[in-house]
């Protein structure tokens, strides 16, 4: 294993608090992934529908229905991105720029796949009616979509993982060595599991609240389509009572403690157990009840995913804090060398 | 050459413009600078007013709107064809006689007086009616 | 230094930048800034009108904006910071402490933009009549609103980087907003995005009205009126603006023959800016005169010729910068001003913390008769050598690609084998002949490394590698081990 470097840090104030930083990374990070998850479980969601339109026609219908929710989705997550992406440069500044330089090929290349995806994604939208003798090449449209968005949060979480290990960042050598760290590929289901989930609820609170002509539309039931997001909610959800702990307990040693994190996302996992009940009675529900409990998993879901954004910063700091005081301390001898050598040498003004 | 003529006589302000793109074609092959600023200039200003003198017949006219928009079609498209014929000018006498410049300052004068013919047709009575702000 | 270095060789690292910023500011002016204000104006007109057509058109071209905006837009306005934080994270790093609340602001405003156009876009066939239909124009012109404080906002932060005002004494926000660049930037930016909208408004009416004759004209001339209304604005705007050169930099223009080349550049942009604003203006005369008439290409003329002139003016934003990322703070190696004492006694390579290998291809051409010492030797003075270039050349430079320094060594020193001693010298006296180019930030050791680094790459043309391809090495001086060792002394004392 290689040595771990301790950088220079920019020898600037950091422009607010930073418990304030903190609560505008994670709080937003929270909301920009959530809108994420709607946009990458609507995109499955509906490649999912239309393939089974295939045979039904309605299911068609429903998967049209599902695919224009995604239009505002994408640009409400891309834009939610811009602020957390704004914070975690400035509160760890050399462990994110780090990772990104080491990934820099795969990094930059998230533009033109987003771009491609997002066009794509219009393409399938907007051309539903006019394509409906070409559903082989339709269909190809959200596959090829698809593909993109499995690709996309690989090479964020390469990132975000890399990030973390300063012990690490001697020995990579291009994305794919980084993709290869732990504990990416768990994290990486993890985040899957979470996109049909969290859009299942998203459909839920959209079906619930469109008009009669809307639901009509679709060819099914209002409450067909409120079981059907419960459904995409809980299944997943309930797989994740697996691949979370798996990825939990995958997660690289630490210099900090581990006990916050274990505590916190040890409640998560209670609350979650609680919420999945919830869901599975609403699936068995009748028509007439159904939706009754939607406000309290919605809350219990709140709790989680804060549960899961506070857990995810303790880890965070655990894994850097120590390094942090290391790097504090070598910019503070930096800045005082630098000093030094300005006093003491002839003075010399910057070339114009 | 006979529909020519039947087509130059249909509207007398077609006459003019080829007029002005004959003039400005030989100035320009006399290639004297300070002969074609002054020529030019002289153009200009003639058409310039003729052009004037139509517009504050259409401006009487509309005594009763006089809508912002309306205005603006009226004295933006001279006014914007006077100061790009005064650059071409510019141009002209910026420049060596055959250089590039020199060919874009001569296009660019040749184009913008015939427009103020064209334009300055346009006002006359009975002409095109302006975009009407009903 | 401190960051792992990223470098494309090819493309160079500018050049990342340059594309994906260009093609942000065509967008945002042309689509958004520029365009919002004239589909309101054409919704609002409809409706007083009571003409559906005009309701109908203006749909078609937002629609067209809301495609591309959301998509290219939005992401290419991403991509900015994605790779200026991959080419100079020293810079964007230090002016986010500064500006991060103006930045941040900015972000609302782009949250609320961002939502204004998809509401405005998506609601547009539902709310269609009385109330619900001057709901939808308020909106519209709600949303022509925040796009220009979006621009206004992040023209003050490049105004900013050209011209510090009194950042280095006052590194605070308010400072900033308040430089002498600002207002004569968004004098000029403001009219220009409002004419390139016009044009290529004119481009979208001629698309879309083709066979209602009617309303093409009258679409048309209004295009061409609004492109006219704001020529003498941008006129105005950019007059100012090219006034209001930093004293600095209007001072390089006195030193010597080599600033030749930035005046050229200079003036070069004047001539675009006036000839493409005059063949905006033919075009627009055009349209008015006669709108039926328009061939479908003739718009896209103006357009092309605004995209060069965008192009070439940001160039010379970038330009006039130099040799500074943040004026008079940070050069555009990445180095602080106040370190320069401090690494030109020390070194460079005695405080950087990354080393980028030199890949085995990149190792090539040295000569093969030597014995495995002397071998030894030279791979590891080339190695400094590509850790000083890296260090100080490599975020303007590269090795073989575009603005290659060995481009720039072949057109001074012809194709023979280039002296070491002059490349040594050149580079030494660089920043004294080129008042663009940073002085150079190491010992006179490493600026012979350099020296012999730049010889070996006239024989090597495999290109530079960046971290991102060849990884780090770290250097042993600055572990973890050796500075808690140092830390656990200092606290001993």
């Amino acid at each position: 294993m290689s040595a771990t470097p301790v950088p220079v840090d920019i020898p600037l104030p950091m422009p607010a608090p930073e418990p304030v930083l903190i609560a505008v990374l994670v709080g937003f990070f929270l909301m920009h992934i959530a809108f994420v998850n709607f946009m990458v479980g609507g995109t499955f969601l509906t490649l999912w529908y239309e393939l089974k339109g295939l045979k039904e026609k309605r299911y068609d219908d429903l998967a049209y229905a599902v695919s224009s929710t995604i239009t505002a989705n994408k640009s409400i997550a891309v834009v939610l991105g811009v602020g957390p992406l704004l914070a975690i440069n400035t509160i760890y500044t050399v462990y994110f720029y780090t990772a990104n330089a080491l990934t820099g090929i795969a990094w930059i290349s998230i533009i033109p796949l987003v771009i491609t995806a997002f066009l794509l994604t219009y393409a399938h939208k907007y051309l539903w009616h006019r394509m409906e003798s070409a559903k082989t090449f339709h269909i190809l449209l959200v596959v090829l979509t698809s593909l993109i968005f499995l690709i996309i949060p690989l090479i964020f979480l390469t990132n975000i993982n890399l990030m973390l290990y300063p012990q690490k960042w001697g020995g990579v050598q291009g994305f794919l060595s980084a993709l290869t760290l732990p504990n990416v590929f768990p994290r990486y289901i993890h985040f899957l599991l979470a996109c049909p989930a969290m859009t299942g609820l998203f459909l839920v609170w959209l079906f619930r609240r469109q008009s009669d002509e809307e639901i009509a539309k679709t060819g099914f039931e209002r409450a067909d389509l409120i079981r059907k997001g419960y459904q995409w909610a809980l299944w997943p959800t309930a797989i994740q009572f697996l691949v979370g702990p798996w990825a939990l307990f995958t997660l690289p040693e630490v210099a900090g403690s581990m006990a916050g994190v274990l505590v916190v996302f040890g409640i998560s996992v209670v609350v979650s157990m609680v919420m999945v009940l919830l869901m599975a009675n609403e699936t068995r529900r009748a028509a007439e009840q159904i939706g009754r409990s939607f406000g309290g998993i919605c809350f219990l879901m709140l709790v989680v995913v804060l549960l899961m954004g506070a857990g995810r910063h303790m880890y965070r700091e655990a894994a850097v804090s120590e390094h942090r005081e290391l790097v504090h301390k070598r910019t503070q001898d930096y800045v005082a060398a630098a000093k030094a050598a300005r006093d003491a040498a002839p003075v010399q003004p910057p070339a114009q | 050459m006979y529909r020519l003529s039947r087509w130059l006589g249909e509207r007398p302000h077609r006459t003019t413009a080829l007029n002005i793109l004959m003039l400005t074609l030989l100035l320009a092959m006399l290639a004297q600078p300070g002969l074609f600023l002054l020529v030019g200039g002289l153009t200009v200003a003639i058409l310039a007013l003729s052009g004037l003198q139509g517009a504050f017949v259409k401006l009487r006219e509309r005594r009763a709107g006089k809508h912002p928009y309306e205005m603006l079609y009226l004295w933006a498209p001279g006014a914007t064809a006077i100061l790009l014929s005064a650059f071409g000018l510019w141009l002209i006498s910026d420049s060596e006689a055959g250089s590039a410049t020199y060919l874009l300052g001569v296009i660019l004068f040749g184009f913008e007086a015939a427009l103020l013919v064209l334009l300055s047709a346009d006002l006359r009575p009975g002409r095109i009616v302006v975009a009407e702000i009903r | 230094m401190d960051f792992p270095i990223f470098h494309l060789d090819m493309l160079g690292n500018r050049g990342l930048i340059a594309i994906i910023a260009i093609l942000h500011v065509i967008i945002n002016h042309g689509l958004a800034v520029g365009m919002m204000p004239l589909v309101a104006a054409m919704e609002w007109y409809g409706h007083k009108k009571q003409d559906q057509r005009w309701d109908k058109l203006a749909y078609k071209i937002l629609f067209v904006c809301f495609l591309i905006t959301t998509t290219v837009g939005a992401l290419t306005g991403v991509g900015i910071w994605f790779s200026v934080s991959l080419v100079n994270p020293y810079s964007i790093a230090s002016l986010i402490r500064v500006f991060f609340w103006a930045w941040f602001t900015e972000w609302l405003v782009f949250i609320t933009e961002v939502i204004l156009i998809v509401s405005y876009t998506l609601t547009w066939k539902k709310w269609r009549e009385g109330k619900d239909k001057i709901r939808h124009i308020k909106l519209g012109f709600a949303l022509a609103f925040f796009s220009w404080v979006t621009m206004a906002i992040i023209v003050s932060i490049l105004g900013f980087m050209m011209d510090p005002g009194n950042w280095l004494a006052d590194n605070s926000l308010w400072v900033g907003f308040t430089n002498p660049m600002y207002l004569p930037q968004l004098a000029f930016r403001t009219p220009l995005a409002l004419m390139q909208a016009g044009v290529i408004a004119m481009f979208l009416i001629l698309c879309f009205t083709r066979r209602d004759k009617a309303l093409r004209a009258d679409a048309m001339r209004a295009a061409g009126l609004w492109t006219m209304l704001f020529a003498p604005l941008m006129l105005l705007g950019g007059w100012w603006y090219y006034s209001v050169v930093p004293e600095n930099m209007a001072a390089n223009l006195s030193v010597g023959l080599l600033t030749l080349q930035f005046t050229e550049w200079h003036d070069r942009l004047i001539q675009i800016v006036i000839g493409s604003l005059a063949l905006i203006l033919v075009v627009a005369q055009i349209a008015i005169y006669r709108p039926n008439r328009v061939p479908r290409w003739v718009p896209i003329v103006p357009l092309v010729a605004i995209i060069w002139m965008t192009g070439h003016f940001e160039r010379v934003r970038e330009f006039v910068r130099k040799p500074y990322v943040i004026g008079r703070y940070m050069y555009a190696n990445g180095m602080r001003v106040d370190d320069y004492p401090l690494l030109q006694r020390d070194g460079v390579l005695a405080h950087q913390t990354y080393s980028t290998p030199l890949t085995k291809a990149e190792a090539e051409a040295a000569p093969a008769n030597l014995s495995a010492a002397d071998r030894a030797a030279l791979l590891g003075r080339l190695q400094q050598g590509k850790d000083v270039f890296m260090n100080t050349c490599s975020r303007c430079h590269t090795g073989h690609g575009v603005n290659s320094v060995t481009g720039q060594f072949q057109r001074m020193l012809g194709d023979g084998k280039w002296d070491q001693a002059a490349i040594v010298a050149y580079l030494g006296n660089m920043h004294e002949a080129q008042p663009f180019m940073p002085p150079f930030p190491g010992t006179q050791q490493e600026l012979d490394l350099l020296g012999q680094y730049i010889g070996h790459l006239q024989d090597n043309r495999v290109p530079v590698s960046g971290a991102q391809a060849a990884g780090v090495t770290v250097n042993p001086r600055y572990t973890a081990e050796a500075v808690a060792a140092s830390k656990s002394e200092e606290s001993a004392k």
